[in-house]
């Protein structure tokens, strides 16, 4: 087992520097990602996890949301690998289709942290004194409240759908990506080439999207990767509780939490394992793939 | 010295500026959800706008708070609860806090235990199946949701265990009374301890595996003290460091998976309480958790900083 | 998996045999006679949880069947309903009525005679005061169920009267609404006084109605409801609270009624301790000494049901919480021959339909108006449902029957008979065929949406309908679920919804319980008409029954029942199937459809 998490030859890295030259620091990365197994095959999984989302967009066994597809509760076999649930709908077809809802809420949260935590933390970074002062404020209040909180909140504010459950997940985990984008601003505008810049009169504008923000972009994208996991198990929760994407569209929370009644009645412990399963090892993917990306495209972070 | 108290005092205007605009924040959102608590086939019209004159719901929200804000203040009442209709809520959330803190101060033991236990472990064992196994199960630890672990434990210690054992191993549910019994705190600390354990191990073993290649532990293996010794002398105490610095993330970890983990098991502390307050639009009860866990926060991330200064006395604020 | 666990699983082919269900009523209970029979236990404690705390236990507020089913072992009303729901004296000598010269012949005077020996727990003896402070206490409240007292002359002044609070003060809390109305109730303030109601003696009580009324009796029976009788000293000690404090010895206050039970100890959300009243002035004497209920989340009741089965708890179903049994675990008692005798079907008096905007203007959609086309779409709609297959698949025809028989459930006065609703029926045929006539292009039923609460089975009820309709009719509907219930309630009781998941649980056993309340002008008035169904001739004929008793009113009843359905204004869905759980030895405990039976019929044997 290669243990990409913790390999201590990522020590000999440490004093590598960030002037490297653009093509070779994502040559170099991919090379490395190359060689992390663990990594590659977290990758694979995940790939192949996208082309089931895709492949549930037009296709499925049965129809996941048709009630009495087959009896209820049937247990896994016959023409119903995954068997049914509650209600007689096919499990394997729901716990397909539930693969978009955490995708895409994986996704896009990821891009929308991208994009409010990068803003944020460039401008709090490159202008310091009051504007950085009052995002580094607004940062540590939303720190002060616990995110899956802050999320049913919103959530039961804005109304269920999926934007809505988005939305409310990028709001309560855009700080790191921003805290993260502001400290890079920080050490990366004191170097000689901004100063240069600077005196060659470039506009605030450009130094900012032009030159400190590809210079920050290895740990801001490995930071992306990490959002991912954490907003499909928030989603998870959040469904979880009750504060999901509305019936009938599956995901896999929601699935969980329905099938929690019949294994706690000693019953048929299915319908809860499969959406277990697939959210676990889903995020073990995704926590293998970022720890690889880590280790490949910002190898002076340590963890 | 008076650097740390200054230091303190400047957390502590934060935490307090932090919770009035969280209160604020939160007292606004709930009360401009739609719908309220009150509404039923049989409540409506006017027998509904009495009762939201009664709680004084038709006053301008901005009042409201004032009102409740000097409620807290004034009379340490965080207002009466809508749902069991004027019922002082402030005893009520005063004992589930209770029941959440016992619940998250027994997570926490077995997270801090499980986690420094395996991460020394692994990085003693650095190489060996003993370190593959015990990262993999950190990192299984922090990938897989609370609520899996803890239905697993309800299938395994409730039913399976329950069958072969013939009931002699057996996880009881319901929850009794207020604090439970510990056979009914045991699978619940642990779905929620899990999860977080993973991390500590990570850092654990990270700390460790850097102290051990220090200088100053060469020299003391140099001069023929025993592995174990210096391990747990030297390397331990220079390893707490970091770990202490996740302390405070733990602690929200905690507290965010017991809002699972009491729903799960249906243990009456304030994650419990969360959600069925918000479900139930009973809205000086939602802000009150909330404002509550805004505290905690505050305090537990002051309290880590403190602990760091006691842990490595080279800190200094 | 351990074979154990399959071997649970193993009840799934015979769906027959289940398909057979028959609601049987529990005849077993016998709650009166069975009292002294056998040897008892030596511990008279009764135990078991429910699924919601207590939202009020004030008679005059209380609008959840929680509160009600525990309320009415505490407090009396004038009479009661015995476990066939019919009407006997509780703190009333006798049920008035025309030969006994109780009920006026214009039908509009009552005269009410008490029982002379009532105590209430704290001491006080009961009179005729009593009665008329709860009740004028009761409609000032203006309450859920304040209009149960609609009749008597004097109701609207009051109402207007109590209805304009006072302007608010400072925080919530000590604006009292509640604390207002209890000192002019001290002061004897006419405002708060119905004109038709007064105490000729100590125990006489006379009331005189506004006009003439059938359902009356029956309404103010409603127990743990405005018909209660409440201790007016105990209340003032504290307007706001005093339904959640314990009695207890020496102090003022606390929940004092005239039942056999008095609450002894309350810890909010999470339990609740009753006693028997010693020396109570009632019979038969109560056998129990304590009831233990604890208060749960929904979530925990598979472990309730094992502690059940371990005996922790002596039945689960009780406090309005019998629907709270999940399919699995039902099947799980079953499945187990100790247990499955002990599990006792009943129905719940709750039917589950689907509301047609038909009348309100503002809403829109195909199914508006009287016109040929609007009432043949809904005829389509309603004909395209298997109601018999809905029952099947969602509840297994373990939660919920087939509705059949109209909107009012099968035992309960009003029921038409079984299959004797014509919307029941279901043909695919006929309902395609009235879709092609009346909408050949489509575009009438293009993005239709029925609107639903999230939970329990509307989740499975929607998704059933969704296909139904797209399967029998080729029409799409979308799903428009509202996981906010208050908000959804709000929407739909204001005719916002197209079509709406709708449905009644009564309260009392008497036709005027829906009729009133779901259509006709006295729905629209209240705010609560959510198909917007406001015929003249529906008015004028409910006017009348209202006002006639109930064997002269049925047939009138029945003409509304057939009113709502030649104009097809809702699609029957179900009745909802009430599943308890209860332990042989806990004797005398059960329900009659309308809520529980009393605490003090019950007696634990020895076990």
């Amino acid at each position: 087992m290669a243990t990409a998490i913790t390999n201590p030859t990522e020590f000999e890295y440490a004093g590598g520097t960030v002037a490297r030259e653009q093509v070779s620091l994502w040559r170099d990365g991919l090379r490395r990602l190359r060689r992390n197994r663990l990594a590659l095959t977290a990758g694979i999984y995940l790939i192949l996890l996208v082309v089931v989302g895709l492949i549930s967009l037009v296709w499925t066994p049965y129809n996941p949301n048709r009630i009495g597809t087959c009896e209820t509760y049937a247990l896994p076999g016959g023409g119903h690998p995954l068997g049914c649930d509650d209600l007689g709908r096919d499990s394997l077809s729901r716990l397909m289709v539930g693969t978009q809802v955490s995708l895409a809420v994986g996704v896009a949260t990821s891009v929308i942290v991208l994009l409010v935590g990068v803003v944020v933390g460039l401008v709090a970074g490159y202008f310091r004194g009051p504007v950085d002062a009052a995002f580094s404020l607004l940062i540590n209040i939303f720190y002060g409240v616990p995110p899956l909180l802050v999320a049913v909140a919103l959530y039961v504010l804005l109304g269920a759908g999926l934007v809505n459950i988005i939305i409310a997940i990028s709001a309560t985990v855009w700080m790191d990506m921003a805290r993260l984008t502001r400290g890079q601003a920080l050490s990366i505008r004191e170097r000689e080439f901004i100063e240069a810049a600077r005196a060659g009169g470039a506009r605030a504008g450009k130094i900012v999207f032009g030159h400190i923000l590809p210079n920050a972009l290895g740990p801001i994208i490995v930071q992306a990767t990490f959002v991912i996991p954490v907003a499909i198990l928030t989603a998870a929760f959040l469904s979880f509780l009750g504060f999901g994407v509305p019936p009938p569209r599956a995901d896999w929370g929601g699935m969980a939490n329905e099938g929690l009644p019949s294994l706690q009645g000693g019953f048929d412990p299915y319908i809860l394992l499969w959406p277990a399963l697939a959210l676990s090892i889903t995020l073990l993917a995704f926590n293998f793939f970022g720890d690889g990306l880590r280790d490949a495209f910002d190898p002076r972070q340590k963890r | 010295m008076r650097g740390t108290l200054i230091y303190i005092g400047q957390r502590l205007v934060l935490i307090v500026f932090t919770v009035l605009v969280v209160s604020f924040g939160v007292f606004f959102i709930v009360h401009l959800l739609p719908g309220n608590a009150f509404v039923s086939d049989r409540v409506h019209g006017q027998a509904l706008q009495i009762l939201l004159h009664e709680y004084g719901l038709d006053q301008p929200i901005p009042v409201q708070y004032w009102n409740w804000l000097t409620g807290i203040v004034l009379h340490g009442s965080l207002g009466v609860s809508l749902y069991i209709r004027g019922l002082p809520i402030t005893p009520l959330v005063l004992r589930e806090l209770s029941v959440s803190a016992m619940l998250g101060g027994a997570a926490l033991i077995i997270t801090i235990g499980l986690g420094v236990t395996f991460g020394v472990l692994a990085a003693v064992r650095q190489n060996s199946w003993v370190d593959y196994l015990l990262t993999t199960i950190a990192v299984i630890g922090y990938s897989v949701p609370s609520f899996v672990i803890a239905s697993l434990g309800i299938l395994i210690f409730g039913q399976w265990l329950n069958n072969l054992t013939n009931g002699v191993i057996y996880y009881p549910e319901p929850w009794t009374g207020t604090y439970g019994t510990l056979a009914e705190l045991s699978v619940p600390a642990i779905a929620l301890g899990f999860y977080t354990s993973g991390q500590i191990t990570r850092i654990t073993r990270a700390a460790m595996l850097d102290v051990i290649q220090q200088d100053y532990i060469r020299t003391a293996r140099a001069k023929g003290l025993v592995d174990r010794v210096v391990v747990l002398r030297h390397a331990l105490r220079n390893a707490l460091v970091p770990v202490t610095s996740i302390l405070g993330p733990t602690v929200i970890s905690i507290i965010v998976g017991s809002v699972v983990i009491e729903n799960i098991f249906g243990i009456p502390g304030l994650g419990k309480e969360f959600v069925e307050s918000i479900f139930q639009h009973d809205y000086n009860v939602t802000v009150g958790v909330f404002t509550i866990y805004a505290v905690l926060i505050g305090v537990a991330n002051l309290g880590v900083d403190l602990i760091y200064t006691v842990i490595d006395p080279r800190i200094r604020y | 998996m351990s074979d154990r666990l399959i071997g649970k699983l193993r009840f799934w082919q015979p769906l027959a045999l289940m398909g057979a269900l028959s609601l049987v009523v529990a005849a077993c209970g016998g709650g009166t006679t069975s009292n002294n029979q056998g040897s008892l236990a030596a511990s008279q404690v009764l135990k078991f949880p429910v699924y919601q705390s207590a939202g009020t236990f004030d008679p005059g507020e209380a609008d959840a069947e929680v509160d009600t089913e525990i309320s009415q072992n505490v407090f009396d009303n004038l009479w009661r309903f015995d476990d066939k729901l019919n009407l006997i004296p509780d703190l009333a000598t006798e049920v008035p009525s025309s030969s006994n010269g109780g009920i006026s012949s214009d039908g509009l005077t009552y005269t009410i005679h008490l029982k002379s020996n009532v105590k209430f727990n704290n001491g006080d003896s009961f009179s005729s005061k009593d009665v008329v402070y709860s009740f004028n206490r009761a409609v000032a409240l203006q309450g859920a169920y304040a209009s149960n007292l609609s009749a008597i002359d004097g109701f609207s002044a009051v109402k207007k009267a109590a209805g304009s609070p006072p302007s608010s003060k400072s925080s919530a809390g000590t604006t009292s609404f509640r604390k207002t109305i209890e000192d002019k109730l001290a002061a004897n303030d006419p405002s708060l006084q119905m004109k038709g109601l007064t105490a000729p003696d100590a125990n006489t009580v006379k009331i005189t109605l506004a006009s003439a009324c059938g359902w009356c009796l029956t309404a103010w029976s409603l127990q743990g409801s405005t018909g209660s009788i409440v201790n007016q000293k105990t209340v003032q000690t504290d307007p706001e609270n005093w339904w959640s404090k314990p009695v207890t010895p020496g102090s003022e206050g606390g929940m004092v009624g005239t039942g056999a039970f008095y609450l002894s100890a309350f810890t909010a959300k999470q339990s609740m301790t009753f006693k028997s009243v010693s020396n109570w002035w009632g019979t038969p004497k109560p056998t129990l000494k304590e009831i233990d209920i604890a208060i749960h989340d929904p979530s925990a009741i598979a472990g309730d049901v094992t502690a059940w089965e371990q005996g922790s708890y002596d039945l689960i179903g009780y406090g309005g919480n019998s629907s709270n049994l999940t399919y699995p675990l039902i099947q799980g008692i079953k499945g187990n021959a100790r247990f499955a005798k002990e599990l006792i079907t009943q129905p719940k008096g709750r039917t589950t339909w689907v509301s047609f905007n038909v009348g309100n203007t503002g809403t829109g959609g195909p199914f508006l108006g009287s016109s040929a086309a609007a009432k043949g779409l809904r005829m389509a709609f309603a004909l395209a449902v298997n109601k018999q297959d809905l029952a099947t698949t969602v509840c297994h025809n373990t939660q919920c029957q087939a509705a059949t028989g109209g909107l009012i459930t099968k035992g309960l006065v009003g029921y038409l008979g079984d299959n004797q609703d014509p919307l029941a029926q279901f043909d695919a045929t006929k309902a395609k065929q009235l879709l092609q006539q009346y909408d050949p292009s489509g575009n009438l039923t293009k993005n239709l949406k029925y609107s639903y609460n999230t939970g329990g089975l509307n989740d499975p009820v929607a998704s059933y309908l969704q296909s139904a309709w797209q399967t029998n009719l080729g029409v799409k509907v979308n799903l428009d679920p509202s996981s906010d219930a208050s908000q959804f309630i709000s929407n739909r009781l204001s005719g916002k919804y197209v079509m709406a998941r709708d449905g009644w649980q009564f309260d009392y056993n008497h036709p005027q319980d829906w009729f009133d309340n779901l259509w006709g002008s006295l729905a629209t008035d209240a705010g609560a008409n959510t198909s917007g169904y406001n015929d003249p001739a529906y008015n004028a004929l409910l006017k009348q029954a209202d006002q006639q008793p109930i064997d002269q009113a049925l047939p009138q009843y029945k003409q509304l029942a057939k009113l709502l359905s030649d104009n097809v204004v809702y699609i029957p869905l179900y009745y909802s199937v009430a599943n308890f759980a209860i332990h042989s030895y806990a004797k005398g405990a059960g329900s009659n459809t309308q809520a529980d039976f009393y605490w003090d019929e019950i007696s634990i044997a020895q076990h």
